[in-house]
């Protein structure tokens, strides 16, 4: 009875609506490869934190009220009157720190299997924008708890685009719609926070999919599995995403979600890296806080570009520093994608790369001294060497041969 | 071989110039605070309201979430505004007990007074951390120069008063400091006060455990909280990786 019922509804839709066929071409009869690994988890996990974010978001919007005077206490109403706000706030900081962790490793895996090579370098590219938009949507957020390091924080990123010549100072006044950053500032950057960049966000991630599921993913062994396929057109390497990779992903959520309410529930400010203590005073224009850092996630940047002395050189180098990853899947000459079968030079290159993206994490946050210039210096030059010899070393470098199936 | 010479020696790099930043501040004393201790936190809530509350006003806390939050409730024949007057000495006239608890100092005199309005207690355990805010209480030594004869080693030049004066005693700083940054070696004790040394440390550790209480009032209700969580989680982590095997077992 039940079933009759339900089928019936379903072919009712069907008529009018595709539901069944997206739910087969996306779900149940998309293929994945079987061989997906740990560096696998973090595509599904970046789209949760994105619905988590989404969800105490609209919550904490109840809430929140944007102007300059009642900012900082409504923030504090949510912590301390409204039911269970305390709760739904620390999740949407943790949240915040824990997208660009995801995200990073998301982007680590791309680069260690070459997912962003043919033919998936659209991907790769609305990927990069993905994270642009990650890191514009945090840097409008971080102005609204108006927290002074929330302040200053804007007041030095927006003070950075004056540095263009001739337009600049305009351009800083029409971005802060003041002087100075301001309530106006508040009011903007919310606006922008809660509906422009999230309704991007929403765009970009379904054409990040819809890329996805036309070229179909890559694997760790960086093999095209529909090179092989059955007499029925399936891939013999693939499994369908639904339920082998559904189940799967869920058992990512419960691990992730254990490492998540950790931090959330017992280090919600992190040790001040996730929730600055300068962030505990009200936003003041007269008192300057002892050291103006970015939070964790943006200070590889931060360090490249205080790395150069000129300003505008220095805003630069950080532009270019995210421009030359839209270049990546043209760089890369190796004859494999993944680094299983690349030789030593790529995968020396790739570790370097990334010790030196940490360190200059580090030296992002750090008070600047003529020992860590020069060391944010040699990391910078690192990162960028490590995309404008890629040409060189990964077309010179000795491979391995790739098997023809996924092991 | 050469590569990885390099990286050892950047890494050496960043530990050396780490440390040479890291002197040249004073030492901040570290105190275990227990939130659990409702008695730690009721005597601290005394000091608070007998000798900071003049000025300084710890508005985001209310009078009836904090009497709950310390472990003060009312009774059949006492209502909540009878409990915070004999706890504390304090008079609840005019005061709804859903109040917030503000400082009696109009802004326009503590700005007169100290030369800036007396900045508002509710976070400022999260803002400064509960060991600066012991030793800051520990720090204040006489300097005839400062409007009010004292001044203090964690925070130069500071408006406030030594309001426990009259409890710690005065202290001197000693003459030959160059080789310290320990406080307590750097001041000396010259008159005494109403409290001997161990008591008035007690008694600051009251009120920094209160003030880190005020600073996020559900600490202890988020950390056993976040037991049952990750316990659930745990139970829900393993069923999900028997399911995911369960229908992994025919992918060869």
């Amino acid at each position: 009875m039940y079933k009759n019922i339900s089928h019936n509804l379903i072919s009712w839709v069907d008529k009018r609506f595709p539901v069944t066929k997206l739910w087969k071409e996306h779900m149940s009869e998309y293929h994945a490869p079987k061989n997906f690994n740990f560096w696998y988890y973090f595509g599904s996990l970046a789209l949760l934190v994105f619905g988590m974010q989404i969800l105490s978001g609209i919550w904490l919007t109840m809430f929140y009220n944007p102007s300059s005077i009642e900012a900082f206490d409504s923030v504090e109403y949510i912590m301390r009157d409204i039911k269970f706000g305390w709760l739904i706030r620390y999740i949407y900081l943790t949240g915040a720190s824990f997208f660009f962790i995801v995200i990073y490793l998301h982007i680590f895996r791309a680069l260690m299997y070459g997912s962003y090579r043919k033919p998936r370098e659209l991907l790769w590219i609305v990927g990069v924008v993905i994270f642009l938009c990650l890191m514009a949507e945090c840097f409008f957020g971080y102005l609204l708890p108006w927290g002074n390091m929330s302040f200053w924080g804007a007041q030095v990123i927006t003070s950075l685009f004056g540095a263009i010549p001739i337009i600049g100072e305009s351009l800083v006044e029409l971005i802060r719609g003041d002087y100075t950053v301001s309530g106006v500032t508040l009011n903007r950057f919310f606006s922008i926070h809660v509906s422009a960049m999230p309704i991007i966000f929403l765009i970009l991630i379904v054409v990040h999919l819809l890329a996805l599921h036309e070229v179909g993913s890559s694997n760790p062994d960086g093999i095209e599995i529909k090179d092989n396929k059955d007499k029925n057109g399936i891939p013999l390497d693939g499994i369908p995403m639904h339920p082998y990779y559904t189940v799967k992903d869920l058992f990512g959520f419960s691990v992730f979600f254990i490492l998540f309410f950790s931090v959330t529930m017992f280090i919600p400010d992190f040790f001040g890296y996730f929730l600055e203590a300068p962030n505990f005073t009200p936003a003041d224009q007269l008192v300057t806080p002892e050291h103006i850092a970015p939070v964790w996630y943006m200070t590889p940047y931060y360090a490249i570009l205080r790395a150069i002395p000129d300003k505008l050189l220095g805003i630069i180098a950080m532009g270019a520093s995210i421009a030359i990853l839209f270049l990546l899947p043209w760089l890369d000459r190796s004859p494999v994608n993944s680094i299983r079968y690349k030789g030593l030079m790529s995968k020396l290159a790739l570790l370097i790369f990334i010790i030196s993206f940490f360190i200059l994490g580090y030296l992002g946050m750090e008070p600047p001294s003529e020992a860590k210039t020069l060391l944010a210096q040699i990391c910078s030059f690192i990162y960028f060497a490590f995309f404008i010899f890629m040409p060189f070393y990964s077309s010179k470098d000795k491979c391995k041969e790739v098997p023809k199936r996924v092991k | 071989m050469n590569k990885i010479k390099y990286i050892t020696i950047l890494i050496a790099f960043i530990f050396c110039s780490t440390n040479i930043n890291a002197s040249s501040n004073i030492q901040l004393k570290s105190i275990d605070i227990d939130l659990n201790n409702k008695q730690s936190l009721q005597k601290g809530a005394k000091i608070f309201f007998n000798q900071c509350q003049g000025c300084h006003s710890i508005k985001y806390m209310r009078y009836s979430s904090l009497a709950d939050g310390i472990g003060l409730t009312k009774t059949k024949d006492k209502s909540l505004e009878t409990v915070i007057q004999e706890s504390f000495m304090h008079s609840t006239n005019g005061i709804n007990e859903n109040n917030p608890i503000l400082g009696s100092i109009y802004k326009k005199n503590g700005a007169k007074w100290f030369g800036k309005v007396p900045p508002d207690l509710s976070l400022m355990a999260r803002y400064r951390g509960q060991d600066w805010l012991y030793t800051y209480m520990k720090s204040f030594y006489k300097d005839q120069s400062r409007p009010w004869g004292v001044n203090n080693l964690l925070f130069p030049d500071v408006g406030m008063p030594h309001v426990l004066l009259k409890l710690q005693g005065l202290q001197i700083l000693k003459d030959n400091i160059e080789h310290t940054n320990d406080p307590e070696k750097m001041l000396e004790l010259i008159e005494n006060g109403d409290l001997s040394k161990n008591e008035y440390n007690n008694m600051i550790k009251d009120l920094v455990t209160f003030l880190s209480y005020v600073g996020e009032p559900v600490q202890v209700e988020r950390k056993s909280l976040g037991i049952k969580i990750i316990i659930f989680l745990f139970l829900l982590m393993f069923l999900l990786f028997f399911l995911k095997k369960e229908y992994w077992k025919d992918i060869k």
